[in-house]
């Protein structure tokens, strides 16, 4: 019997604080229990301070890490033998970790006396497992993982569902119909809402303009659970018009503004010139699921009963939770009794409108999903073609030592004994490939983080964490056999007497060749399938970059700014202040025209409006015409480069005192007006018999992307920013030099004008434009990158092949030389044979690069699955490195001396 | 404790001589024993953090070191380490024991040259 131990081995408590300290934590697990208790915490605290007195040297922690591994290494061997001491040491009943060691050791110096085959395995494995664990990193933390909030899985986005009138299924809300679902308290313990929200800081130093949400009082607590780092959250008398303004902080905003000093707590800052008590401030680590980059947050002040009227009125985004045990089915139905009930007592407003529930999770996460899943798939098949190589490697290797593990077994290793070490050898390279592909990993990642496209959703989420390399080590133990396993069986199950005698001439079976020759076929499928992808991403990447966009970015700055309705109440006020920033603007020096507009392209809606046409019938509630509504000033359309096909643009003319004028697009202007001159035709929103406001069309102008570049056209109507002002525009200024400089001029003339005011989200309209490409930039550039490095594991492993072929067929080559085949006879027969292998890849690669593409229909544009010319190009491509890879053998084969060759056998 | 003789200690491995020599200037927590002792080898390090505890836990069952009192103000957490005269008995024997063997080796070489 055992004695029992009453103290716990983990009573001596460690508490690692970095993710190195937990891997050496997972490291010291190896040692015995009794052991660990002892000398864990104390070996934990040595290393951390070796790790912090290395810190600063080139290389320090890689030494350390080296040095304490090896440590461990010879600790954990003799601390474990020695508690074990009643095992007796006979070879065949050894402690199994003995056998362990021993075999790791053997192959550890076997694989150093081949230290360019071992650097070639180790690396490939490295890149690919590391390029699976920046991937996977990545595909965890945005899709798998839980959200950060209380029991995620309650959460659901609400939507309005206006797919019956031909809307999108997922439309924001109004007030009144945030404010009726929020009543369903059988389904929903409570629903929140949320809107974007600007203003502009001022009174700390220069004024800056800051992003933010307004959020219904119950979103953070309730709703999500998460309470504020200091101070307190928002109570319910903080929703209301008439009550004093607070604001929650970030934690990133109060360390920038304030230095993160609480006395800020409780005192009133100015929010767009507006007093504003901030009373508290979220989490560092609190990211909304919407939004992520906003910086506070305030209450929305609204009092259902003042908002009777706005039921058509959709600007809310929703989110609820479930009462605990309701099913996600079970509120939807509810919902929709309610869309129903609604429909009939509001059909002005919500004619053919539901709601729809979502998983908040899948909600956020939709539009980045189909492109990480791909990238995760063709990331495994990088690591699928790196295990293909290093199995080709291995069998070549073991071919050669067919001689070494013959001589073994004569000597009375047992079958199971070689195929242990030779796994053992796997074992070892891809457990060394792994560490070193983990560490890559971690590189990867934030390399991946940085390039990821902005508002990718969940990216401060993205860490190399526990499960990540749990991941990748079960990633690395399945190559690990993947590709040594067919090496081992195959090297063990040699036949003693033929193998020892045919040592030194062709000793691969011809078995072994075709094993080997299919596996470079299988590469060359791979690499066919993985090129394929990348180049229909490539040619749909080509095609968004040369759509004709409907204006001219190059040479344009662009600026928001938006007016605090304290302050400019009046529309006269807006429109005076715009002219006037206008003119200031159009005399900065290099300035050729300035414009504004309230959204630019490419921006996405701000609004669709129905509209109906003088002296035509009005459709019916679920049928009606939509148009986007863009206003701008006379100076727009020539600073954006805007194509007039008709009519005339905006004049300061165009104000309060003239006739409504509109100016719409052509996609509108052939829908509604075919065979007819729309300019001088009326158009009107709202319905004739309740105050229809009329417009007089007077221009018809080319369509421009107001969504992405690859959005269909739509209808769009522009009004006149003089006679529908808004608060929030964009400027424009178009210069023949470098945008950028104006930059600061115009800053200064917008300080200069209203020293409350900051100008936000200054850029080129060149980089909006590069912005709204930036996922598929993305993808793009992940996905080339594995197809080149796929490329190059198929060409190296061609290569590998052919030359393995040149120098088990030199006897053959010299004979047939001796015959009189002439030097590039020779030559093409081995390229020939090279050809061989890659046309058989090529064919195969073909086929599953026409079913596998499939899966890229979603992300690609004006390009087809199987566009012919992308599957041409990439044949070329293989064909010609098949060439390049079979030409230096091939050479060294036409070089052979038969008199040399025929004499050594 | 298996012996009380410090000539019976002999030779010590070149780990333990190290260890012992850095104590013989004054009690030290885990990190700087192993820091000292490894500058004390040359460049490479060849102490660990696990080789040193376990060589600290023999060193200990033999009665060479024992637990010292951590010095006012250093953290309270990390244990010290400190000789006993048996332990400093056993260096200075190490130490004189390599010293003939070094006149040995000196002897020998003049002889030679």
């Amino acid at each position: 019997m055992t004695p029992v131990h009453h103290a716990s081995p983990r009573a001596v408590t460690m508490d690692p604080a970095s993710l190195g300290e937990r891997l050496y934590c997972a490291t010291l697990r190896l040692l015995p229990a009794r052991f660990r208790a002892e000398a864990g915490p104390e070996m934990l605290a040595v290393f951390r301070d070796w790790r912090a007195a290395a810190r600063d040297r080139r290389f320090g922690d890689l030494r350390v890490w080296w040095l304490a591994l090896r440590d461990l290494a010879t600790c954990i061997r003799t601390e474990r033998l020695r508690s074990s001491p009643a095992l007796p040491r006979i070879q065949d009943q050894a402690p199994m970790i003995e056998i362990l060691f021993k075999d790791c050791r053997y192959a550890l110096r076997g694989l150093r006396r081949a230290p360019g085959f071992t650097a070639i395995v180790v690396l490939t494995l490295a890149l690919g497992i590391g390029a699976n664990t920046a991937i996977f990193s990545v595909v965890d933390g945005i899709l798998l993982r839980a959200l950060p909030f209380e029991d995620p899985d309650e959460l659901v986005a609400v939507w309005a569902d206006t797919t019956r009138r031909g809307g999108p299924l997922r439309e924001w809300l109004s007030y009144p119909n945030f404010h009726d679902v929020r009543q369903l308290d059988d389904v929903f313990a409570e629903v929140g809402a949320y809107l974007g929200w600007g203003a502009t800081l001022t009174g700390t130093g220069d004024a800056v303009s800051l992003g933010g949400l307004r959020v219904s009082e119950g979103m953070f607590n309730r709703v999500l659970g998460v309470q504020p780092a200091l101070g307190r959250g928002f109570a319910a008398g903080d929703d209301l018009p008439d009550t004093e303004r607070v604001v929650l902080l970030s934690w990133s905003l109060w360390q920038q503004q304030w230095q993160g000093d609480p006395s800020i707590l409780g005192k009133s800052i100015a929010l767009s010139g507006e007093p504003t008590v901030v009373i508290g401030v979220m989490p560092a680590t609190f990211q909304p699921p919407f939004r992520p980059q906003a910086q506070m947050w305030t209450t929305l002040r609204m009092d259902a009963s003042q908002h009777a009227g706005s039921r058509g009125e959709a600007m809310y985004h929703a989110i609820g939770r479930l009462q605990p045990g309701v099913a996600l089915a079970a509120a939807q139905s509810a919902s929709n009794t309610l869309g129903s009930t609604l429909e009939q007592e509001y059909p002005s407003a919500n004619l053919g409108m539901g709601y729809t529930l979502r998983p908040l999770r899948s909600d956020i996460v939709d539009g980045t999903s189909s492109t990480l899943w791909v990238l995760l798939g063709a990331v495994g098949f990088v690591l699928l073609m790196a295990c293909v190589n290093v199995a080709n490697l291995l069998l070549a290797q073991a071919t050669s030592r067919v001689g070494e593990i013959a001589l073994r077994s004569a000597v009375g290793a047992s079958r199971a004994a070689i195929t242990r070490q030779l796994l053992a050898e796997s074992v070892v390279l891809a457990t060394t490939g792994g560490a070193l592909g983990a560490l890559l990993g971690v590189f990867a990642t934030r390399a991946l983080i940085r390039l990821a496209p902005p508002g990718t959703p969940r990216l401060a989420e993205v860490t190399v964490d526990a499960r990540v390399l749990a991941f990748t080590a079960t990633v690395t133990l399945l190559a690990a056999f993947a590709f040594g396993l067919i090496p081992a069986l195959r090297a063990s199950r040699g036949d003693l007497a033929a193998a020892l005698s045919e040592v030194g001439r062709n000793a691969d079976g011809s078995s072994g060749r075709r094993l080997r020759a299919g596996l470079v076929v299988v590469q060359v499928a791979l690499a066919m399938v993985l090129l394929v992808g990348a180049g229909l991403l490539l040619r749909t990447f080509q095609q968004m970059n040369t759509v004709d966009l409907g204006f001219e970015p190059g040479g344009v700055l662009a600026m928001q700014l938006g007016l605090p309705s304290s302050r400019y109440a009046d529309q006269a006020d807006r429109v005076a202040f715009y002219g006037e920033l206008e003119r200031r603007l159009a005399t900065l020096p290099g300035v050729d025209a300035v414009g504004g507009v309230d959204t630019l392209p490419l921006g996405g809606s701000d609004g669709d409006a129905h509209f109906q046409i003088e002296g035509r019938q009005e459709p019916a509630r679920d049928q009606e015409r939509i148009a986007w509504i863009r206003r701008m000033t006379p100076g727009y359309p020539e600073t954006i480069g805007l194509r007039l096909v008709s009519g005339r643009f905006f004049e300061a003319s165009d104000d309060v005192e003239a006739t409504r004028a509109a100016v719409i697009n052509q996609t509108l202007a052939s829908t509604y007006f075919e065979g007819q001159e729309p300019v001088g035709q009326r158009l009107y929103f709202g319905r004739a018999d309740n105050e229809p406001l009329y417009l007089t069309i007077v221009g018809v102008v080319g369509d421009i992307k107001n969504f992405g570049v690859t959005q269909e056209s739509r209808n769009a109507i522009y009004l006149a920013y003089g006679q529908m002002p808004t608060g929030f525009m964009s400027m424009v200024l178009r210069t023949s030099g470098d945008p950028l400089s104006l930059a600061a001029p115009a800053r200064a003339v917008v300080a200069d004008l209203d020293h409350l005011l900051a100008a936000a989200n200054i850029s080129t309209v060149d980089d909006v434009v590069r912005q709204s490409l930036a996922s598929e930039r993305f993808t793009t550039i992940l996905m080339s990158a594995f197809a080149a490095v796929a490329l190059t594991l198929a060409a190296i492993g061609l290569y590998g092949v052919v030359s393995y072929a040149v120098n088990m067929r030199s006897h053959e080559i010299g004979v047939r030389m001796a015959l009189g085949a002439d030097r590039q006879n020779v030559g093409r027969l081995v390229i020939g044979g090279s050809m061989g292998l890659v046309g058989a890849g090529v064919v195969l690669g073909t086929v599953g690069a026409w079913g596998a593409t499939r899966v890229l229909a979603g992300l690609l544009y004006e390009t087809e699955p199987t566009d012919p010319l992308t599957f041409l190009t990439v044949m070329a491509v293989l064909l010609l490195s098949g060439v390049i890879a079979a030409t230096l053998p091939a050479n060294r084969a036409s070089r052979i001396d038969p008199v040399h060759v025929l004499s050594r056998s | 404790m298996t012996s009380n003789k410090p000539a019976d200690m002999l030779p010590l491995r070149p780990v333990v001589f190290g260890i012992l020599t850095v104590l013989r200037q004054a009690p030290l927590h885990g990190y700087g024993i192993m820091q000292r002792a490894n500058d004390h080898v040359g460049h490479r390090a060849l102490l660990g953090p696990g080789t040193l505890y376990r060589t600290l836990k023999e060193l200990r069952a033999d009665g060479m070191i024992e637990h010292a009192e951590a010095p006012a103000g250093t953290d309270a957490r990390r244990h010290y380490y400190q000789l006993t005269p048996f332990g400093d008995d056993v260096a200075v024997a190490e130490a004189q024991r390599l010293g003939r063997l070094i006149d040995t080796a000196e002897l020998a070489s003049q002889q030679a040259g």
